[in-house]
């Protein structure tokens, strides 16, 4: 199967300044592929080298096994769903305008708009009868972004790149728009390049997860891959470094992943075991480890993960102490 | 306060005249400006350094001072409107310019971002998210600029361009303060209206917006069509030679055109002057008509001199009527009846008393005539000399002044004078004319007279004239000239008397 995208050792410099330098990466077809770095690592030039809003200086940027300087550039964007951190809503167009936008452009007939942007809206929990005549100030943050979404999605394109889009949100609007990411995702099963600094965003969204720092992409795995085998000592700290502002709010998942889990529980603890999904946070985790000694933690779909204990909590707490705030 | 009013009350018809071409000079002014500066920002907006040196030119061009630049452009496109709009365009650019090029350039960068990695095209980019977003910037340029052309039109009043200029020009050559102030607050007024015009377009949609501005330029460039054609405040000016006769004339022609065609205004030129520079007056187009009189046409205005007499006053007419039209292209309308001829006129009582009512009559008392006559007459050959000649009559003459020989014949020391039929003084002095059955004087016969372009132009006035034709007899006239030479009423007055009572003006009035 070609790869979605596909950088050969690709350049990029402004002037005198280097931003990437020798950049190899593949995006699968269908996968969530989250880049994750410091800024000014490089992670949204490398995004927009992808739908030509930069150019590369030097290597090559394949998309869909074709370089993608040979699409016609309309065609090229097209292809890919855009979703930026600034959200970008055209402020002189209704919500219904914002949605329909690229199918507007590409012919659909204006008798179908409605219908199209209305259906979208459901999706994501919108009321159209409320939503689709309003305009962008007229909606909160989460809301604008979720229309973000629908616009990028609208004419259903193979690929969607987003750069870091949640990261001016609340922590709330920013869970309930990573789990819409998820869902959404399920649905079309497109691929996705998400951009974020923040490595619980990126253990949350990403099937893979690739790490950059100074215009150099460091790891590109899964994230239990990074968490066990880090490929040196600034992948391994800069993944367990990311602990939340408030540690309360680390997902679980994480704790799953830096190999603290239990995969068999012990005969006598079998009454013993509550649930959790792996989105579910410390907090969770307290509340549901002080009335049960065993937590079962499972994934999306319900398959089981691992187990986690009191000892193993309080083991990822003390390892990660240093760097609590 | 009442004094103006006042004004505004002789002068709304002006006003609204002047509004409206202050309208017109400003709109266009505006429109031209839009078309220039906004396309040309829209470029400039990738082009860094033109578009600071553009920002630097119409930024220097403002700071001329509206009269020099009004001043300069005289002697490069002359006076009237095109200098006007000219300059007026000039003031506009800057605002104009300046927002466009700023409403563009403070766009969000991501808002470009987003269009670009949407795959809109550069024109659909620009009239999708550009244009609209920087409208209120674009729009409060327009205003400013709107604002700046309405307050320097009034300077193109001095340079014949019209507009409420006028009014306040009017106002400092007449130290009247009335006029200033109606022009500059009708300035204001129309400057806050048009302001508030645009900022209320500013949050209707584009289609709105767009439909008001057809709507507006089509009511202006209708407007001047409408009022070419239909709603012509023309002003229409009729003069008139020495003399209360062509002044009363002129009064009829006035009441009568404007009563027929209320977007005429008759301006009325009385003692204008003498035949020819009339004559030469009307054919430069500075006056539109006058009265003339068929037999002066023969003798005085045809360029080879015609044979006029022995014929009748239909004759002498048609014939003046074509050789005016084949030689200048002239207009002579349908005569009045009375013929203001050269004539022979004794006292009443000395008609009665010999029986004598045409000139055939006098060779019974040849030998009792005792003539008083102006020397004029005495030596024309369609005068005296015509007289004894074609009558066969010979009697003892002597020369006098006009008006002496009138008086000589009230106190009876002469008993036969000559005349113009007309005259005032026949009916002062109870003095008949008698008939030239012989056809010897020439027949002058009054008519309104015009270039043929204006008539066509003006069937209409044409048709108003002709209610005249064949009107007024010769007691008639002479009546209307005793009431103003002796009675001393206004010509006006009498010509409308005259008009009333012989139903030529409409029942209401």
């Amino acid at each position: 199967m070609t790869n979605a995208i596909e950088f050969k050792n690709v350049q990029k410099a402004f002037g005198e300044n280097t931003v990437i330098s020798g950049m190899d990466m593949n995006v699968q077809q269908g996968e969530r592929f989250v880049l994750v770095g410091s800024s000014g690592s490089g992670k949204t030039t490398s995004l927009k080298m992808i739908n030509r809003l930069e150019l590369p200086t030097g290597g090559e940027v394949l998309v869909n096994g074709k370089p993608a300087k040979e699409y016609p550039l309309q065609e090229l964007r097209w292809m890919m769903g855009y979703v930026l951190q600034q959200i970008a809503l055209f402020p002189n167009m209704t919500v219904t305008q914002n949605i329909t936008l690229i199918p507007e452009m590409k012919g659909t007939p204006k008798s179908q708009l409605q219908e199209m942007a209305d259906s979208l809206l459901e999706q994501v929990g919108l009321d159209p009868v409320k939503y689709r005549g309003r305009y962008p100030r007229e909606l909160s943050g989460g809301e604008q972004q979720r229309i973000g979404i629908l616009r990028a999605i609208s004419s259903d394109p193979p690929i969607v790149l987003m750069d870091e889009p949640f990261s001016a949100l609340d922590p709330i609007s920013r869970a309930s728009l990573q789990d819409l990411v998820l869902d959404l995702h399920q649905k079309l099963n497109n691929t996705i390049v998400f951009v974020t600094h923040d490595m619980d965003e990126a253990l949350k969204i990403g099937d893979r997860i690739g790490i950059m720092s100074d215009g150099q992409l460091l790891q590109a795995a899964s994230p239990q891959e990074i968490a066990q085998h880090p490929v040196n000592d600034f992948v391994r700290d800069f993944f367990r470094g990311s602990v939340s502002k408030n540690i309360y709010d680390t997902p679980v998942s994480k704790i799953l992943f830096t190999d603290q889990s239990i995969q068999e529980l012990p005969n006598d603890a079998v009454e013993d075991v509550a649930t959790l999904s792996e989105d579910a946070v410390l907090r969770d985790l307290f509340k549901v480890l002080s009335a049960k000694n065993y937590v079962e933690i499972t994934d999306h779909t319900g398959y089981k993960k691992g187990y986690l204990n009191r000892q193993r909590v309080l083991n990822y707490l003390s390892q990660n102490e240093d760097q609590g705030e | 306060m009442e004094q103006i009013m006042q004004t505004f009350n002789e002068r709304r018809g002006d006003l609204w005249q002047a509004l409206l071409q202050h309208l017109q000079i400003s709109t266009l002014s505006l429109l031209i400006a839009m078309v220039i500066a906004i396309p040309l920002a829209i470029w400039v907006v990738k082009h860094q350094k033109i578009s600071e040196f553009l920002l630097q030119l119409t930024g220097v061009l403002q700071t001329i001072p509206s009269l020099a630049l009004l001043g300069l452009l005289i002697p490069l496109v002359g006076i009237g409107t095109v200098p006007a709009v000219i300059a007026l365009v000039v003031y506009a650019l800057l605002p104009i310019f300046q927002n466009t090029y700023l409403g563009l350039t403070e766009i969000d960068p991501a808002l470009e971002e987003a269009a670009d990695a949407f795959g809109m095209s550069r024109m659909k980019k620009l009239f999708k998210v550009e244009l609209p977003l920087a409208m209120p910037t674009i729009i409060s340029g327009i205003r400013t600029a709107l604002v700046l052309i309405i307050g320097t039109a009034t300077l193109a009043a001095l340079i014949g361009a019209g507009g409420l200029g006028t009014f306040i020009l009017l106002g400092i050559d007449r130290n009247n303060t009335s006029l200033i102030l109606i022009g500059a607050i009708a300035s204001g007024v129309l400057a806050i209206i048009m302001s508030s015009l645009i900022k209320w377009l500013e949050n209707a949609s584009i289609k709105t917006s767009v439909s008001v501005l057809v709507v507006i330029i089509a009511l202006l460039g209708g407007g001047s069509v409408y009022n070419t054609y239909v709603n012509r405040t023309e002003t229409v000016t009729i003069a008139g030679k020495l003399g209360s006769e062509p002044e009363i004339l002129i009064n009829m022609y006035k009441e009568l055109i404007e009563q027929d065609d209320e977007h005429i205004k008759v301006t009325l030129k009385p003692n204008f002057g003498k035949t020819t520079f009339l004559y030469n007056a009307l054919k430069n187009d500075q006056i539109d008509i006058y009265p003339e009189f068929s037999g002066t046409v023969l003798e005085t205005l045809t360029k080879k001199p015609q044979q006029t007499s022995g014929l009748t006053a239909n004759e002498t007419y048609k014939k003046a009527r074509k050789i005016m039209a084949q030689q200048d292209d002239i207009e002579l309308l349908r005569p009045m009846k009375y013929n203001n001829s050269y004539a022979l006129a004794v006292q009443d009582k000395f008609k009665k008393e010999h029986h004598l009512q045409k000139i055939s009559d006098l060779n019974n008392v040849q030998s009792i005539l005792n003539g008083g006559m102006t020397l004029e007459f005495i030596d024309r050959g369609d005068g005296l000399k015509g007289i004894k000649q074609k009558y066969g009559l010979d009697f003892p003459v002597k020369s006098m002044e006009p008006a002496l020989r009138y008086q000589a014949i009230n106190k009876d020391r002469i008993n036969i004078v000559d005349a113009y039929s007309t005259d005032s003084e026949l009916r002062q002095y109870h003095l008949s004319i008698l008939k030239d059955d012989k056809h010897m004087f020439p027949t002058y016969q009054g008519a309104p007279m015009m270039t043929k372009d204006f008539a066509q132009k003006h069937p209409q006035v044409s048709k108003s004239l002709n209610k005249l034709a064949g009107k007024i007899t010769e007691k008639e006239m002479q009546e209307m000239n005793y009431e103003v030479n002796v009675q001393e009423k206004a010509p006006a007055t009498v010509a409308h008397q005259y008009l009333v009572s012989h139903h030529l003006l409409k029942e209401d009035d």
